[in-house]
């Protein structure tokens, strides 16, 4: 049984009332002393059950922020509300951030395009000189196949004498189809008389009458060699005459035929 | 821990008024026994006495479960 005094000592231990040195003491034989011990340990859990004699209090809604202050007292709560103003600056920011990629990638895209069509404008050179070069070809193959074809359109006649005092003469006719011109080398041909002319005619075979290509002049040694012209269209060439013609020559042949050839 | 509150708020209520006031002053509001004594104009003697007697009969009021 312990004695009163003791049992108050320790509950006094118990509330945190005794000095350092008597609470020592107290210890020790609450080490050594198993009953007082006991003692200690019931009163401890009676004092420890008191705590539930008090009313459940609900926390204070406001704890948190309390609590809060508490901890962090230079730091004042914001409260998080809406404000455009200070939303205004970051919107505007985002917006020129996603402007500046969108600029940014039509930039690159635009030099894409740009390389592509420098390759194509440098494959495009390319082919043009090929093509140039094949209308060189062209055009030297067409001049080639033109002369070709002046060629084609050139008619020679010799012509033939008509007349037996004529049979030495020697006359020939390059004829242009095209142009209508020609050049006529006769040779050892007789003075046609006085008051009379060498008149070239040239046959066309879709005219009536022969149509004239002018009077030709005989040098003293009987050689001619002239450049000569119809007036008229002459579409399909037939032959070539010289005829003897009053001086000054005719519309129509009147003299004597003496050289004829086609 | 409800039933257990309400039995320690009905021990509390079988122990003397003197003894409750005591123990709620040496417990819950944290005063030494000389400070109750002298809050309560009562000698010091009494005072230990009445929180030593008000623990052993709430330690058997709790011990018998009422």
């Amino acid at each position: 049984m312990i004695d009163e005094p003791t049992q108050e000592l320790v509950i006094q231990y118990l509330l945190g009332e005794l000095g350092p040195a008597e609470a020592l003491d107290l210890r020790a034989r609450l080490d050594m002393e198993r009953e007082i011990r006991k003692f200690a340990d019931e009163i401890q859990e009676t004092l420890g059950s008191l705590a539930l004699s008090s009313e459940a209090l609900e926390p204070p809604t406001d704890l948190p922020e309390l609590i809060l202050r508490q901890e962090r007292p230079e730091r004042k709560i914001v409260e998080h509300r809406f404000r455009p103003i200070l939303i205004f600056p970051w919107a505007l920011a985002a917006c020129l951030a996603i402007a500046c990629l969108l600029l940014s990638f039509e930039r690159t895209e635009r030099q894409k395009r740009i390389a592509q069509l420098k390759a194509d404008l440098v494959q495009t050179n390319r082919q043009l000189e090929v093509a140039s070069q094949k209308n060189d070809d062209a055009e030297k193959a067409l001049v080639a196949l033109e002369r070709k074809t002046h060629l084609s359109d050139m008619k020679i006649a010799m012509l033939k004498a008509q007349v037996a005092s004529y049979e030495q003469a020697v006359a020939f006719v390059v004829w242009d189809r095209t142009n209508c011109t020609g050049i006529i080398q006769l040779d050892r041909l007789p003075p046609p008389g006085a008051g009379k002319d060498y008149q070239l005619w040239v046959i066309d075979s879709r005219s009536a009458q022969p149509i004239s290509a002018g009077i030709l002049a005989v040098q003293n040694d009987g050689l001619i060699h002239a450049n000569f012209r119809t007036d008229e269209m002459i579409k399909s060439v037939g032959g070539f005459a010289i005829s003897v013609e009053k001086s000054g020559g005719s519309n129509v042949p009147q003299g004597q035929i003496v050289l004829m050839g086609n | 821990l409800r039933e257990r509150s309400a039995l320690v708020r009905a021990a509390l209520q079988k122990i003397s008024g003197e003894q409750r006031k005591a123990l709620e002053l040496a417990f819950f509001d944290g005063f030494t026994h000389e400070q109750i004594a002298e809050n309560l104009a009562t000698p010091l003697g009494t005072i230990k006495a009445r929180i030593r007697r008000g623990l052993l009969r709430l330690r058997d009021l709790m011990q018998e479960g009422l």
